[in-house]
């Protein structure tokens, strides 16, 4: 049988998460990203040139390492960096890992246009997370450098196809953490019946030091801290989960 | 005997055989924690009046010295911690933690420790010792020039030479199960039966080793006796099962002053008379779990006097009383009872504590409920560690149990030599220094050859050093060791703990390494990237300049790897070419305990970029900060390492918060209890979880390598927490514990 592999570009791999997915995860963070979230904590990972090559057999044969820890639940989380932007490298790699038994999901933005590759991929998935990040599009087009109306199709080919999905939303302090924001991205994660999880994270300046690093404009700078209080009572308010069959 | 009314099996009752006995009478538990009690309102009253003496004995390192006797089973008095309240009588000296001097290892460091303290050591204890040889005395009359410049230089070190050895672990069980009596009997008629074996010297030894355990067994019955206790007869309830066993042990650690004095495999025994009680309607739950409390209570009591250089050696005040829980029996049934459980509620009704060091044997086939349990315990109080039943019952069998850490034995059949470690990175550098030690400049070890040449290090001409190096190194320390347990044996027996062993006893010797991660690594440098050695005005290489990049032990990286397991191999290769006394069998650990630190001291610069008396990663860690690929990649290089070289065991610690185990509590045991499992069925032999809280985390930023390998993570984010700067870390420890864990 003729061993095909892809290549596909890593910013790194973290062998350990539990904050990832379900139950024990190894993280592939990808290199390459089109936006520019201005609360992103890996700014390390935009730019496709930096980071290293890697064959999908390599990182399968890596990943197998790590099986036994998984357990039940536990699997691959592809993340980045926009993973979908190298679906095909990561849909040879899911494939894979399907046949070793290992489950594998994606943290994605979900800004990207579907393609044949992507379609198959998100099919093989475990479960997607993806982030709603804003609720209008002009901050979308402010903080991301996307588009909301990207991630709301790319959410119904997930629901088109079934396929469970986990939504995330970064609470910034002084842009969305309020209720008049989160309720509006409750109201838009409604009108989708796969979505069975809702996770708010708190804004976090751990990222900070990278920005300085790469001598990257960091537009973050001036925010305030998040005041953790109402960051607890958003999440007590609007999380929520609906915990899929496993 | 009527004490042994309702009891099954008929093999333990025709010859000394605990195995038997709990293998056909203990009664598994299936269930969960919601049965047990908590703690009554005696408890912490005796409790309260303990932690009293514990805050007076932080305040000055020692509550109290008895300079006026020397230990012994006997010489003194009975002492209680609250008389009127205990359920579990018997400490070691008359009055709670005071701290008995024992002279028999050793004058001069009896004479350091109390001086330390500001105490003195009396006339009478030296009247006493002017005429006696002590262990210590022995040792130095035959150590050879060799010896004594290796021990100096730190190539070899925290040898028991001036100390205990200590790493034997009596069968306690012993004394409930058949009463004093009937044990001395069966050491009469076994020395009786030792002079068919011929009277040459070897036997001579073993006879006489039994005449002394004999009177140890009866200096046993009159140590009980002072307390009102007669332990001539077997145990006849659970109360009197644990105080039997507990006196074994009291008489032990009085008369012997051992670095490690471990339990061994104790609750699934002692849970066969707290069922038989509770049938009987002769006890409640809640008087279980207090006479348990009240035990542990004893054994955190355990107090060893100390001089100051074996407290850097081994920092915290640790007595390893470990308690080897759970396990699995040859046939396949899982051996958690409900004392299982009693005694991990201790660390709640009694407050977390190091002591005794709860250690669980964990299988595949424990039941899913004690997993968890002992994953939650885990994370609520930070004071367990684990070990792979599934790997070590293969090759112990069903009833062995842990001697301090990691050091595996079967109870009662076999007794072990403790010997330290020896520091193989020092080993590399003296290798290049043809036998010079690098930080004092003195001449070691002849015939290693001239010293290396300045400039680029040549792998294969390193090699064949470190290959030479490790030969006459290997033979040294067992030269050394040879020496110390000759003269342990003639001039400190421990004879109450080999009386609770058979006679024809099993014999190891223990030795050990220190400096795995620190070696593999400069090897590696050495062979992957350029490594160049510099020479300093004495004209010794003290000096490394590395270019390049090179794989680093604890990546899960082969290349590396590999390294580190033929380390290991080499080693143990060339310590069992060569003969130890009274033919023990040789094995090895990886395993420092806190003695990284001290054995960093004594060590140069090393060609992996660690600096001069930088400490060593402990036991078989990663450098800290080396490793760069997560917790499991971290796990998996240790994983490598071949428990059947390291029989004496493999260390690892493990280091998390708990939100990196998870979100919520369930998720955090069930990803825990992941680790734990997959890491075991790579074969790993030990975990040591250490579950930081947030006062701990913040010693961890400002002491990291007192945490190796620590995991902290954010979701999505792609660093380590180590990476980042101490503002970034303080941020996350605001974040962290900002909800309520």
């Amino acid at each position: 049988m003729k061993k095909c592999s892809v290549i596909g570009r890593i910013h790194s791999i973290d062998t350990y998460s539990t904050l990832d997915g379900y139950g024990i995860r190894s993280v592939v963070f990808m290199q390459g990203c089109h936006l520019r979230c201005i609360v992103c904590h890996n700014p390390d990972t935009w730019q496709y040139a930096d980071g290293t090559d890697m064959s999908s057999d390599d990182l399968v044969t890596k990943i197998s390492r790590y099986k036994a820890y998984y357990g039940a639940e536990g699997g691959v989380t592809f993340s980045g960096g926009e993973p979908l932007l190298q679906s095909k490298f990561i849909l040879d790699c899911v494939t894979k890992l399907a046949k070793l038994g290992v489950k594998c999901a994606i943290e994605t933005s979900g800004n990207v246009d579907i393609t044949a590759d992507i379609s198959s991929l998100l099919k093989m998935l475990d479960f997607v997370i993806c982030d709603i990040k804003y609720a209008t599009n002009s901050e979308y087009q402010d903080y991301v450098g996307g588009m909301l109306g990207k991630t709301l199709s790319f959410l119904k080919v997930l629901e088109d196809n079934n396929i469970p999905t986990w939504i995330r939303t970064v609470v910034v302090p002084s842009i969305n953490d309020n209720d008049t924001s989160m309720s509006h991205i409750s109201k838009i994660i409604n009108d989708y019946s796969n979505i069975f999880r809702w996770e708010l994270l708190p804004f976090s300046k751990l990222g900070f030091h990278k920005y300085d690093e790469l001598g990257i404009e960091n537009r973050c700078k001036s925010l305030p801290d998040l005041d953790m209080t109402a960051f607890n009572k958003l999440k007590e308010k609007y999380e929520f989960e609906k915990r899929k069959k496993l | 005997m009527s004490t042994w009314e309702g009891f099954k099996g008929t093999k333990w009752k025709k010859e000394i055989n605990v195995e038997d006995f709990i293998l056909h009478n203990f009664t598994q538990y299936n269930g969960d924690a919601s049965f047990l009690a908590g703690s009554t309102e005696r408890t912490q009253k005796v409790l309260a009046k303990l932690e009293k003496l514990l805050a007076k004995e932080q305040k000055n390192g020692v509550l109290g010295i008895d300079t006026k006797r020397a230990a012994s089973i006997n010489s003194h008095p009975a002492g209680y911690l609250d008389k009127k309240n205990e359920i579990i009588v018997g400490i070691q000296s008359d009055k709670p933690l005071v701290r008995l001097v024992s002279p028999f290892s050793g004058l001069n460091n009896v004479k350091n420790a109390c001086k330390a303290y500001k105490y003195k050591l009396s006339d009478e204890v030296l009247k006493q010792f002017q005429y006696r040889t002590t262990h210590n005395d022995g040792v130095f009359r035959v150590y050879s020039p060799l010896m004594r410049k290796a021990r100096h230089c730190g190539i070899i070190t925290g040898l028991p030479d001036a100390y205990s050895r200590g790493r034997i672990i009596g069968d306690y069980r012993r004394v409930a199960l058949y009463g004093v009596d009937y044990l001395i009997t069966k050491k009469k008629e076994d020395k009786l039966n030792l002079y068919n074996d011929g009277i040459n010297e070897s036997n001579l030894m073993l006879i006489e080793d039994v005449q002394k355990q004999i009177e140890g067994l009866e200096a046993l019955k009159a140590m009980a006796k002072r307390y009102g206790y007669d332990i001539s007869r077997p145990a006849a309830n659970a109360k009197e099962a644990v105080q039997w066993l507990y006196f074994g042990y009291l008489g032990a650690v009085k008369e012997q002053t051992g670095a490690a004095n471990s339990l061994g495999r104790i609750s699934t025994f002692l849970d066969i008379y707290f069922q038989k009680d509770l049938k009987k309607g002769r006890l409640t739950e809640v008087e279980a779990q207090e006479i348990i409390d009240d035990f542990v209570m004893k054994l955190r009591m355990v107090r060893h006097l100390r001089t100051p250089e074996y407290n850097e050696m081994f920092a915290g005040d640790p007595t390893w009383v470990t308690l080897s829980e759970g396990g699995v029996s040859n046939d396949g049934r899982h051996m958690v009872t409900k004392t299982s459980y009693r005694i991990l509620n201790t660390l709640y009704t009694l407050k977390p504590s190091a002591e005794p060091n709860i250690t669980i044997l964990w299988s595949k086939y424990l039941p899913q409920n004690y997993k968890d349990f002992c994953a939650k315990v885990s994370i609520d109080t930070d004071s367990i560690q684990y070990e792979n039943d599934d790997l070590m019952r293969e090759r112990f069998g069903d009833d062995y149990g842990i001697a301090c850490c990691v050091s595996a034995m079967q109870m009662g059949k076999q007794m072990q030599f403790f010997g330290a470690r020896c520091n193989i990175a020092k080993m590399l550098l003296m290798a290049l220094n043809g036998g010079y030690d690098e930080v004092k400049g003195d001449k070691v070890f002849d015939g290693l050859g001239d010293i290396f040449e300045e400039g680029l290090l040549d792998y294969d001409k390193v090699m064949k050093a470190y290959k030479k190096c490790s030969k006459m190194v290997a033979k040294l320390y067992v030269d050394t060791l040879n020496c110390i347990h000759y003269m342990h044996d003639r001039y400190a027996y421990e004879r109450l703990m080999m009386s609770l062993h058979d006679t024809k006893v099993g014999r190891l010797m223990a030795f050990g390494v220190c400096g795995l991660s620190v070696l593999a690594d400069s090897l590696s440098a050495i062979k992957y990237a350029k490594v160049y050695a510099r020479k300093d005005e004495r004209g010794l290489i003290t000096h490394f300049d590395v270019e390049g990049d090179y794989p680093k032990y604890g990546n899960d990286d082969d290349r590396v790897d590999e390294i580190a397991k033929w380390i290991v191999e080499n080693f143990y290769a060339n310590i069992k070419a060569n003969r130890c006394y009274r033919d023990a069998t040789p094995t090895l650990s990886v395993l420092t305990i806190t003695s990284n630190i001290a054995y960093g001291k004594k060590t140069g610069d090393t060609p992996d970029g660690r600096k001069k008396g930088e400490p060593f990663a402990p036991g078989a860690n990663p450098m800290h900060g080396r490793d760069k690929n997560g917790a499991l990649a971290s796990l998996n290089s240790v994983c490598k390492l071949k428990y059947d070289t390291c029989r004496d065991g493999i260390s690892n610690t493990f280091s998390i918060i708990p939100s990196a185990l998870g979100a919520k509590m369930p998720e955090r045991i069930k990803n825990l209890t992941g680790i734990i499992d997959g890491y075991f069925a790579k074969d790993a032999q030990h975990i040591n979880v250490n579950v930081l809280n947030k006062e701990m985390l913040i010693d961890a930023m400002n002491n990291p390598k007192k945490y190796p390998n620590l995991t902290i993570r954010i979701s999505g984010y792609a660093v380590n927490f180590n990476k980042l700067n101490k503002e970034q870390q303080t941020e996350i420890i605001n974040r962290t514990f900002h909800e309520k864990m």
